[in-house]
């Protein structure tokens, strides 16, 4: 029981971080992409599509 | 005083619980479709390439932000830039290789190889980056 409830709470550590930090569009981002299954060529590419180059973080 | 702060802490113990518990919910009503995994090595590959570039995402978002603010030279930059795209190549060709391996031309095998590989750059580039920023830096 104790080792679920401390995966649970630091479950929610992690996604609050995330929610705080990153904003809401990488908070979705990341709880749709771990329970996505079979995803399709399109998902593919929205994936490709969203991640960002190293010099897009420096110009922004 | 000392009560208060006790009860602070329980409280807010609970409260990252309830944050916890409505995560785990989110992702079973996400999964909650019922929709059986068709392709493991598929969903596994597209699960662990999202969850690198999540990773990615906040250790050099995290990066350049203290890069901004003066807390990195710039020759550690030009280093951590070119550890970073490394990484980045090494996530495109993987996530080719998945699209290739959905669509029948590529292996197993080469998506695992191709997986690893960027892999291994996350890795490298989250330990240089921490060796240069330290506490500062923020990863997943």
């Amino acid at each position: 029981m104790i080792p679920e409830t401390a995966a649970l709470a630091y479950l929610g550590v992690t996604l609050l971080d995330i929610l705080m930090t990153r904003g809401p569009d990488a908070y979705f981002r990341i709880v749709n992409s771990i329970a996505k299954a079979n995803p399709t060529p399109q998902d593919i590419d929205e994936m490709i599509l969203k991640a960002k180059n190293p010099d897009q973080y420096i110009l922004s | 005083m000392k009560k208060n702060t006790g009860a602070l802490y329980v409280f807010g113990f609970f409260a990252l619980l309830a944050l916890g518990c409505i995560g785990v919910l989110m992702l079973q009503g996400c999964a909650g479709t019922g929709e059986p995994i068709k392709d493991p090595i598929l969903t596994n590959a597209y699960r662990t390439l999202n969850g690198l570039d999540t990773a990615y995402d906040i250790a050099w978002g995290s990066f350049v932000q203290l890069y901004k603010d003066g807390l990195v030279k710039g020759e550690t930059m030009t280093s951590a830039q070119a550890m970073a795209w490394k990484y980045y190549n090494a996530w495109s060709k993987a996530a080719k290789t998945l699209k290739a391996y959905a669509a029948g031309t590529a292996s197993p095998d080469q998506l695992q190889a191709a997986l690893d590989l960027a892999r291994a750059g996350l890795d490298e580039l989250k330990a240089y980056l921490k060796e240069q920023a330290g506490d500062n830096l923020k990863v997943l």
